[in-house]
């Protein structure tokens, strides 16, 4: 479950990404992250170091906790990447290593 | 790849790049305005465009003037990945959009790269659902993005401008925060508080009197408030699910699904700190800032425009808001065309004495806010289980045993531990970084300094790296 509703001055879902293989509604105006976000993809990478969740920080470009493979480039920052329509996004975890 | 050649390349469409942009082409010079978002705007007119004719008009006005006027290259959605000088010609860019990389060669450059929030480093800050108040702002500007209330709903930690106009921004937008915690810091100096109290009274009534408003909002909604806030944790499996934390009360645990945390905002220093512009600690604002004259010109001139060549505008060089932003960027936008030979010394003398007065007063409110909330020592009382460096998961104790093994600089603790040499390039733990070594060394964090930033600013693949010059690469001394 996600920890954010759009707000009613948002039009309803317009968008579709394909995220990890599952379809992800998003609105116009959504950047990939907040799309995430609003989906109740908190969670963006599992460490490769401890297996921890590693989560969006700032969404403003400085933490780079969004890092995401967005339309098969690697390491780009979905924070800053305006979503579109049949966008194919794949998160840095195994399989499913986020509690969603 | 694109090479182009411009009078003057301005990095971020925020208030001051947009006013240093259309001020320079105005007076004729040909200008590359660079940002790395979707939109101009920056953080605070982030989606003005797309909101019509609501919102800030100033913002609505500069970004119309920035996207008409002809001497104006918007170039949006792109990554300027390096910036150096290239023997005695101006400054150069690199950088990549959608359709690939591009270069641009500049006789000036304006950095206007805005600011980011103090991090703050706490037990549980790196669970997903624990994120900046400046955040939270932009999912909700950026999506419509407002907290749900349900398991505890959202808490904030902080205080300060930004917290009091989000809490404001969310109430419009139908939302609510279930309680706001204010952490106990330094005490506030009231004499000084006082003698700077005339000055901001004087200087910028208009934002002092919309501060007084959004706290008297905040009053009026009853939002539970706590004060003096001590041994903050955020807690939680997988993500957040709680925050614990101890106030005059005893100890308290409050169910949250969102912990947003702000101490105020700092100066995003990344490309100023990549050109080795000279930067000085300040100390009420608690950060490295670059030294700049009154037009924002920087340090390091090179030998570009018989001297001048880079100038850095807006919260960049230090943070006043949007307003003195905007201000700052018309400064350095009229320096930069002066420089350029296109706006005669009285011409200059006559459009900048104005700017000039409305920003003394700017910045005398500001030094009434950096004495009102004092920032926070985010070192102070770091548990050595807490995590420092998000990205390579590096915590305090691990880098308190590298600075008792010899490692006394930020660089040599980033050689030691990898703080800092992650995704973000130390962006994020930097600061907090800078603050524990003083705490550990006993020196004052001038002396200690920020971590070196090297090329690229940005990751970037492979392939844009080799396009870079190789005799750009800085060779240093290592620290003493």
């Amino acid at each position: 479950m996600s920890p954010f509703r759009r707000s009613a001055r948002i039009s309803s879902s317009t968008l579709t990404l394909l995220v990890d293989g599952e379809t992800v509604p998003a609105v116009d105006g959504d950047s990939v992250a907040t799309a995430l976000l609003a989906a109740g993809r908190t969670a963006f990478a599992a460490s490769g170091k401890t297996g921890n969740p590693l989560a969006a920080y700032c969404l403003m470009g400085v933490c780079f906790g969004c890092l995401c493979e967005i339309d098969g480039r690697p390491g780009t920052q979905a924070c800053l990447t305006a979503a579109r329509d049949g966008m194919t996004v794949q998160t840095r975890h195994g399989d499913d290593a986020d509690g969603r | 790849m694109a090479d182009e050649s411009v009078d003057l390349a301005v990095i971020g469409a925020g208030p001051a790049g947009l006013s240093a942009a259309v001020t320079a082409a105005e007076l004729g010079a040909s200008v590359a305005l660079f940002d790395e978002q979707p939109a101009p705007g920056g953080q605070v007119w982030r989606g003005l465009e797309r909101q019509g004719r609501g919102g800030d008009r100033a913002g609505h006005d500069l970004i119309a003037r920035a996207r008409s006027t002809a001497g104006i290259r918007l170039r949006l959605a792109t990554t300027v990945f390096h910036a150096a000088f290239e023997g005695a010609d101006g400054p150069t860019l690199s950088w990549m959009d959608a359709g690939g990389l591009g270069r641009t060669t500049a006789r000036g450059l304006v950095l206007a790269t805005g600011a980011m929030e103090r991090p703050l480093a706490f037990p549980g800050w790196t669970l997903p659902g624990v994120l900046g108040v400046g955040a939270l702002q932009a999912a909700l500007k950026t999506g419509g993005l407002v907290p749900e209330s349900g398991g505890g709903g959202l808490v904030i930690v902080g205080r300060g401008a930004l917290v009091l106009l989000y809490l404001a921004q969310l109430a419009a937008a139908g939302g609510r925060t279930a309680a706001v915690l204010e952490l106990a810091g330094p005490g506030r100096n009231l004499g000084r508080l006082a003698s700077r109290l005339p000055g901001a009274l004087l200087g910028d009534p208009a934002t002092l009197g919309r501060g007084s408003w959004l706290l008297a909002a905040r009053a009026r909604r009853g939002v539970p408030l706590h004060r003096g806030v001590t041994n903050l944790q955020a807690e939680g499996g997988g993500r957040v699910e709680a925050v614990r934390f101890t106030d005059a009360g005893g100890e308290r645990v409050l169910p949250c699904r969102l912990l947003a945390v702000h101490d105020g905002v700092i100066p995003n220093t990344q490309a100023s700190r990549l050109l080795r512009l000279d930067h000085e600690w300040r100390d009420d604002a608690a950060c490295f800032a670059p030294v700049t004259d009154d037009w924002g010109r920087a340090s390091r001139v090179g030998k570009a425009l018989g001297g001048a060549g880079v100038w850095v505008a807006g919260d960049g060089a230090g943070i006043e808001g949007a307003k003195g932003a905007a201000i700052a960027g018309r400064l350095a936008g009229l320096d930069a065309a002066r420089c350029l030979g296109r706006l005669p010394e009285s011409a200059f003398r006559a459009h900048a004495s104005a700017p000039l007065r409305a920003r003394a007063g700017i910045q005398a409110l500001r030094r009434f806010l950096d004495t009102l909330d004092p920032p926070l020592d985010p070192a102070a009382g770091l548990a050595d289980g807490t995590v420092v460096c998000r990205c390579e998961e590096v915590t305090a104790g691990t880098i308190r045993a590298a600075i008792a093994g010899g490692a006394v600089g930020p660089n040599r603790v980033k050689t030691a531990t990898r703080c800092g040499m992650g995704a973000c390039q130390g962006r994020v733990c930097g600061p907090i970084l800078t603050r524990l070594l003083a705490h550990e060394t006993g020196r004052p964090a001038a002396e200690i300094g920020a971590l070196r930033v090297r090329p690229p600013l940005k990751p970037v693949p492979l392939g844009a790296l080799a396009a870079l010059d190789r005799a750009d690469a800085p060779v240093e001394a290592e620290e003493e």
